[in-house]
């Protein structure tokens, strides 16, 4: 058998699809052909890696806002409906929906939401840190490219995935118009009045902006 | 006549009913957006779609089916409205070293990858999160569903709705563009090579080939 024609079925191969007498067939001429092997091997070291991959915990208490839903839909359905009852919990579902996008933070413009913690669930954090997602939210009166962030994090305190680093830069576009910039912030820095301080640079210009650990707002110094 | 709308009864609670679910839907969640945050957003919009639905989770495999089905689709939904909208979060940032490969399609993906998605994976996972992120949306999808949620391709067709023919030249495009990826990232990057290795050394001896 050709090289070629077995190729054609090596990701069926792999993945056990063919039928009995064709997946002998392939085995035989991998047996055989050391390049093919190899290929397999490739796929196969491959995919394992892939199966292999966990899935990191979400502090998001789905069941907790299962219950919100019913809540609301109950409400909604309800033929004893009662303007009071339902405009609560509407509005509840609301802030809900939106407090997931909307940690604490507000620059150029409030965004219409009422912040509403959740609470992690104690099963998933045990850790005595805190984490808390900063939204900066900031209009660029043009996309810009290349645009660079550096944010500098006081003592005891770091973005999540960044394990003891003082100090992340990365670079990334921004779209005409507001652009919100997330922080997943883990602290134990007891001090609310530390700083984060985060630098946007584009080309020569540059902004500052300083955001308290305590943060309900945030303040641009330069 | 009183009709009572919303049963009481602990056992047809909403939440309860999702219970036995709730690990897919969220791994699931995960998957396909690829960070924490916009897999949150992605269970609520979900949880809401399928709530009028909920007398019919039975806990059999078609339930199951269905509810990938319902959270693909609603990916699909809020990936486009996310796209469409003026509102794109800027948080994310791209792999630039691999921005002559990004078309607009992956852009987007690419920039859901921010800081929180990668903690708590080894670095060799870590780099693969990323690689995959790479992929155009279309190659990440079925390899993601396949390759790591397990799911078998004529179950695929069902969930995505699209060809057997389409989804496994997918899959094996996106395979080799994914290894493509690795293999030059390794000549970059020796030690990464020998981390990817050792992963590749124990899929040798486990049970994975006994297919």
């Amino acid at each position: 058998m050709k090289c070629n024609y077995a190729k054609l079925f090596i990701h069926d191969y792999v993945d056990g699809y063919l039928a009995d007498e064709q997946q002998s067939i392939i085995e035989s001429h991998i047996l055989e052909c050391a390049e093919c092997k190899s290929e397999v091997r490739a796929f196969k070291q491959q995919k394992l890696a892939l199966s292999e991959l966990p899935t990191p915990e979400l502090t998001f208490d789905t069941l907790m806002f299962a219950e919100n839903v019913t809540n609301i839909a109950e409400k909604k359905y309800s033929p004893e409906k009662n303007g009071v009852g339902s405009t609560v919990s509407l509005s509840i579902a609301a802030s809900l929906l939106l407090s997931v996008i909307v940690g604490l933070l507000f620059i150029g413009e409030k965004p219409n939401a009422t912040p509403v913690e959740f609470h992690p669930n104690n099963e998933i954090f045990t850790i005595n840190e805190q984490k808390k997602n900063f939204n900066l939210v900031f209009n660029s009166p043009k996309a810009l490219n290349n645009v660079t962030f550096t944010v500098i994090l006081p003592d005891d305190t770091e973005l999540a995935g960044h394990p003891g680093e003082k100090q992340v830069i990365w670079t990334a576009q921004l779209i005409q118009g507001r652009n919100i910039l997330t922080l997943p912030v883990i602290s134990s820095n007891q001090n609310e009045n530390e700083l984060i301080i985060t630098k946007i640079n584009y080309a020569d210009n540059s902004k500052v902006f300083e955001i308290e650990l305590n943060a309900k707002r945030s303040k641009q110094i330069t | 006549m009183t009709i009572h709308f919303g049963n009481k009864n602990k056992n047809n609670k909403f939440s309860n009913l999702i219970l036995p679910y709730l690990g897919q839907i969220k791994r699931l969640a995960f998957r396909l957006t690829g960070n924490t945050h916009d897999a949150e957003d992605l269970i609520q919009e979900f949880l809401i779609k399928i709530y009028p639905h909920k007398a019919s989770l039975d806990l059999s495999n078609k339930s199951r089916s269905w509810i990938t089905k319902v959270i693909y689709n609603t990916y699909i939904d809020l990936w486009r409205k996310k796209r469409n909208s003026p509102l794109e979060l800027a948080e994310s940032y791209c792999i630039s070293e691999r921005s002559d490969e990004i078309d607009e399609f992956n852009a987007h993906v690419c920039t859901t990858l921010n800081p929180q998605t990668l903690i708590s994976l080894s670095q060799s996972q870590r780099q693969l999160t990323e690689f995959l992120f790479l992929l155009s949306n279309e190659h990440r999808i079925v390899i993601t569903m396949h390759d790591i949620e397990g799911y078998t391709l004529p179950e695929l067709t069902e969930i995505i709705n699209t060809p057997l023919g389409t989804l496994k030249s997918r899959l094996h495009r996106g395979r080799e563009k994914l290894r493509n990826i690795i293999i030059e990232q390794n000549k970059n990057n020796p030690n990464l090579e020998l981390e990817n290795q050792e992963i590749v050394n124990r899929g040798i001896e486990g049970q994975y080939y006994e297919m």
